[in-house]
C-alpha cells in the first residue's frame, strides 16, 4: 500500500512537472508573440502620416520600407498592408498597390478599400474590373458623394472611351456604346435625384445630355445641357452639399403633416 | 490541503496588481486607451502564467490535483474555438485576436489555482473598486469638461470615458464594482463600511448616468431585481436574513434618490444628460439590430463550427454587399446610413458572435459555461447557513448576471478592463462553490 502510494504520489509529481513545464514554454512563446506584435503597432503608429500633400519620393520611399519591415513581422495586418498599398498607389506602382489591396480585404474589409482598389484598377487600365468593384462600392454606399462622383466619373470616362473607339472605326458593335451610355445616364440620374445639393450632380447630367447631341434631335438635348451647365457652375448657395443627404426627420415630419392637412406644395395643387 | 510558499504569497499580490493596473494603463501612440491596456494585461498575465508554470515544474508551488467542472467547461470553449479556426479567413490573424481572451482565462486559472485565492480575491475586489472610484470620479469630471489625459480627437469625441476610452466600455467596469461594492460590503466585519460602500457604489452610479450606457442600465435594473429577488427567496427560508433585505431595499431607495438629485444638479449646470434623446436615439438600436441579424444569417452558413474567431469585422461588408444585390436588399436599404462609414467590429451581441464564430458547439460551450456558474452560485448561496454570507454570494452573482445582460447588447468581453472584471467574478463564484479547497 505504501509502495502505491509513493507511486501514485510521484505520478502526482511528474504530471505537475510536465504541466508546469508545458505551461511555462507555451506562456513565454505568448509572451514573446505579443511583444512582437506589440512592438509593429507602436511603429506603425509613429509612422509619419501620409498626407494629400506628400508627394517626395525619398519620403515615399522610407515610408514603403518601413512598412514592408512591419509586414514582414505581422503578415495579417490588414491596416498596415492597406497604409502599404496607399504608399505604392502615390508611387505610381498601382497594379502591386491593387494586390495588396485585395489582400487587406480579406481582414480588413473597409468601404474605402473598395473605392481604393476601384481607382487602383481603372488606372492599370483594368477598366472593366474597376467598374465592377465601384459598382459594389455604391450598392453599399448609396450616399456617399466622393464615392457616387467617381462612380458617375468613372462611367463618363467609359463612355467617352467607348464613343473615341466608335468614331475612330474601332468598335464595330454600336451596342457597347449604347450600354455605356444607358448605364452613365442611369448613374447620373440617381446622383442627380439624390444629391441635387452637389453641383457635380448637375455637371454629370450635363454631360449626358452632351453626349446625345449627335442623336436626332439635338436642340432637345442642347438645351437640357446648358441648363444643367449653368446650374452646375453657378456656385448657387443653395447647392452646398451637406454631410447628410437625407431630409431630416422633422422636415419629413412637417412636410407630411401639411399634405396631410391639405396645405400642398405649389406643384402638387389642385391635384386629384 | 497544500501549504502556500513564497511564490504564492507573491501571486497573490502580483495578480491583484495587474488586475488594478491595466486600467490605469495609458499609451498615446496606441490610437485608443484600450489597445494598450490590452497589451499590457496580455504580457503581465502571461508573464504570470509562465513563472507560475515554473513554480509548478520546480515544486516551488502546489499544483491543483481535482479538475474541476469550470476548467473542464473553459476547455470545452476553448476545443470549440480551434474547431472554428479552420474556417476562418486567415488563422494567424484569429490566434491574433485570440491573445486576450486566452490571458483571461489564464488570470482566472491563475486566481483558483492558488492555495490563497482566498486572500487573491478580496485583494483584488478592493483593489478594482479603489481603481473604479478613481475612474468614476475623472469620468463625472469629464462631462463637466474637466480632462487631465491628452487624448486624441478620436479618442475625445466621447465625453465620459475616464482612462478607459469610450462610455460603453467605461461603465462595463463600473456596473459590476457596483456589485462588487456590495458583496464586499456584506463581508465586511465593520458596519462602518457601510457609508463608503454606498458612497462608491452611488459615485459608479452617477458616472453610468452620464455615460449614458443604455445597455448597463438595463443590466443594473435586471440585477438590482435579482438581488432583490433573491434576497427576498433567501429570507424565506433564513428568518435572520429580513432585517438585511429591508437594508438592502433602504439602500436601494437612498441610490435612486440620491441619483434622482444627481440628474437634477446635473441639469441645472447646464450640462444635462439628455435621457429622452438617449432613450429615444434609433440609430444605435436599429444598427446593433443589423448587426445581430448579419452575424445570425452568416452563422446559418457554417452552424456547427462556425467562421472562426474575430471573423465578424472582415465578413460583414462583403454580406452587406451580397445582401443588397438580392431581392431582400431594398428592405434593408435604409438601414445602409446608420452602418456606413464605419467597420462595426463586433456583432454587438456576446452569444450571437459566439454562434457566428464557433458555431453552435462554441454556443452551447459558452452558455453551459456560464449557466454552470449562475446555476451553483445560486444553489451554494442558497444553501448558504450564514446571512451575510449568503448576501456577500448574491450580490456577486448579480454582478454577473449584469455582465451577462451588458454582453447581449456590447461586446465587453471583448475589451481587457471588462474582462478582468468577468473573470474576477467567475473566480469569486469559483471560489463560493469550492470554498473548501482553500486555506
Amino acid at each position: 500500500m505504501v509502495a502505491t502510494l509513493a507511486d501514485s504520489v510521484t505520478k502526482t509529481a511528474i504530471f505537475a512537472r510536465v504541466c508546469g513545464a508545458a505551461l511555462a514554454i507555451a506562456a513565454l512563446a505568448a509572451f514573446a508573440w505579443t511583444l512582437a506584435l506589440l512592438s509593429v503597432e507602436y511603429r506603425y503608429r509613429r509612422l509619419p502620416p501620409l498626407t494629400d500633400e506628400q508627394t517626395d519620393p525619398a519620403f515615399l520611399a522610407r515610408l514603403a520600407g518601413e512598412l514592408e519591415r512591419l509586414l514582414r513581422l505581422d503578415p495579417q495586418n490588414g491596416e498596415i498592408r492597406n497604409a502599404y498599398a496607399s504608399v505604392l498607389g502615390r508611387q505610381r506602382k498601382n497594379t502591386e498597390a491593387a494586390a495588396q489591396l485585395e489582400w487587406a480585404l480579406r481582414l480588413q474589409n473597409s468601404q474605402n478599400s473598395l473605392f481604393f482598389l476601384a481607382d487602383m484598377f481603372d488606372r492599370t487600365g483594368r477598366r472593366d474590373q474597376a467598374v465592377a468593384t465601384m459598382a459594389d462600392c455604391i450598392v453599399i454606399n448609396p450616399f456617399n458623394p466622393q464615392f457616387n462622383n467617381a462612380w458617375n466619373r468613372l462611367l463618363f470616362n467609359r463612355l467617352g472611351a467607348a464613343q473615341g473607339s466608335w468614331q475612330r472605326g474601332q468598335l464595330r458593335d454600336v451596342n457597347v456604346v449604347d450600354d455605356a451610355r444607358r448605364l452613365y445616364a442611369e448613374a447620373a440620374r440617381n446622383w442627380a435625384v439624390r444629391a441635387p445639393n452637389d453641383a457635380n450632380s448637375y455637371l454629370f447630367m450635363a454631360n449626358y445630355h452632351v453626349s446625345q447631341l449627335k442623336t436626332a434631335r439635338p436642340q432637345v438635348y442642347l438645351v437640357q445641357a446648358y441648363r444643367l451647365l449653368l446650374l452646375g457652375i453657378s456656385g448657387a448657395p443653395w447647392m452646398d452639399l451637406t454631410k447628410s443627404l437625407f431630409i431630416p426627420a422633422q422636415g419629413a415630419r412637417q412636410t407630411i403633416n401639411d399634405i396631410l392637412r391639405n396645405r400642398y406644395a405649389k406643384p402638387y395643387k389642385g391635384l386629384p | 490541503m497544500d501549504q502556500p510558499g513564497r511564490f504564492d504569497r507573491i501571486m497573490s499580490w502580483a495578480l491583484p496588481a495587474i488586475a488594478a493596473a491595466t486600467p490605469l494603463v495609458i499609451v498615446y501612440s496606441l490610437q485608443r486607451p484600450n489597445v494598450g491596456q490590452a497589451y499590457f494585461f496580455i504580457l503581465a498575465t502571461f508573464i504570470a502564467a509562465a513563472a507560475q508554470g515554473m513554480a509548478w515544474a520546480f515544486n516551488f508551488s502546489p499544483m491543483p490535483r481535482r479538475l474541476r467542472a469550470p476548467l473542464v467547461l473553459f476547455a470545452l470553449v476553448a476545443a470549440a474555438v480551434l474547431a472554428s479556426l479552420p474556417a476562418s479567413r486567415s488563422q494567424i490573424f484569429s490566434l491574433k485576436q485570440l491573445l486576450l481572451p486566452a490571458a483571461g482565462v489564464l488570470f482566472y486559472m491563475l486566481v483558483t489555482a492558488s492555495p490563497l485565492r482566498r486572500a487573491i480575491l478580496p485583494r483584488a475586489s478592493l483593489a478594482m473598486m479603489a481603481v473604479g472610484g478613481l475612474l468614476a470620479i475623472y469620468g463625472i469630471g469629464q462631462h463637466f469638461g474637466i480632462e487631465i489625459l491628452n487624448y486624441s480627437d478620436v479618442v475625445r469625441k466621447n465625453a465620459v470615458i475616464a482612462t478607459i476610452g469610450h462610455p460603453n466600455y467605461l461603465s462595463s467596469v463600473l456596473g459590476p464594482i457596483v456589485f462588487l461594492t456590495v458583496s464586499l460590503y456584506f463581508s465586511a466585519r465593520r458596519k462602518a463600511w457601510g457609508i463608503p460602500a454606498l458612497g462608491l457604489v452611488l459615485l459608479c452610479l452617477c458616472c453610468i448616468i452620464l455615460a449614458r450606457t443604455r445597455s448597463i442600465w438595463l443590466g443594473l435594473g435586471v440585477a438590482t431585481l435579482v438581488m432583490f429577488a433573491g434576497g427576498a427567496l433567501y429570507s424565506r427560508r433564513n428568518r435572520a436574513a429580513h432585517p438585511i433585505v429591508g437594508k438592502l431595499g433602504l439602500g436601494i431607495l437612498v441610490s435612486l434618490i440620491g441619483l434622482i438629485l444627481f440628474g437634477g444638479v446635473v441639469t441645472l449646470s447646464g450640462n444635462p444628460i439628455g435621457l429622452k434623446e438617449r432613450l429615444g436615439s434609433q440609430k444605435e438600436i436599429s444598427s446593433r439590430f443589423f448587426y445581430w441579424n448579419a452575424a445570425i444569417d452568416l452563422g446559418r452558413e457554417r452552424p456547427v463550427f462556425g467562421r472562426g474567431y474575430a471573423m465578424f469585422d472582415p465578413e460583414f461588408w462583403p454580406y452587406v454587399l451580397r445582401q443588397q444585390k438580392t431581392a431582400m436588399g431594398k428592405y434593408y436599404r435604409d438601414m445602409l446610413p446608420a452602418v456606413s462609414g464605419t467597420n462595426p467590429g463586433h456583432a454587438h451581441n456576446e452569444y450571437i458572435e459566439a454562434f457566428f464564430e464557433t458555431g453552435v458547439f462554441g454556443l452551447t460551450a459558452l452558455v453551459a459555461l456560464l449557466g454552470f456558474f449562475l446555476y451553483c452560485g445560486w444553489l451554494r448561496m442558497m444553501r448558504e447557513p450564514d446571512e451575510r454570507a449568503a448576501f456577500q454570494q448574491l450580490a456577486v452573482l448579480c454582478a454577473l448576471v449584469l455582465m451577462c445582460i451588458d454582453a447581449s447588447l456590447a461586446f465587453p468581453w471583448r475589451l481587457p478592463v471588462s474582462l478582468i472584471m468577468l473573470m474576477l467574478t467567475l473566480a469569486w463564484i469559483h471560489e463560493f462553490i469550492y470554498d473548501h479547497e482553500t486555506t
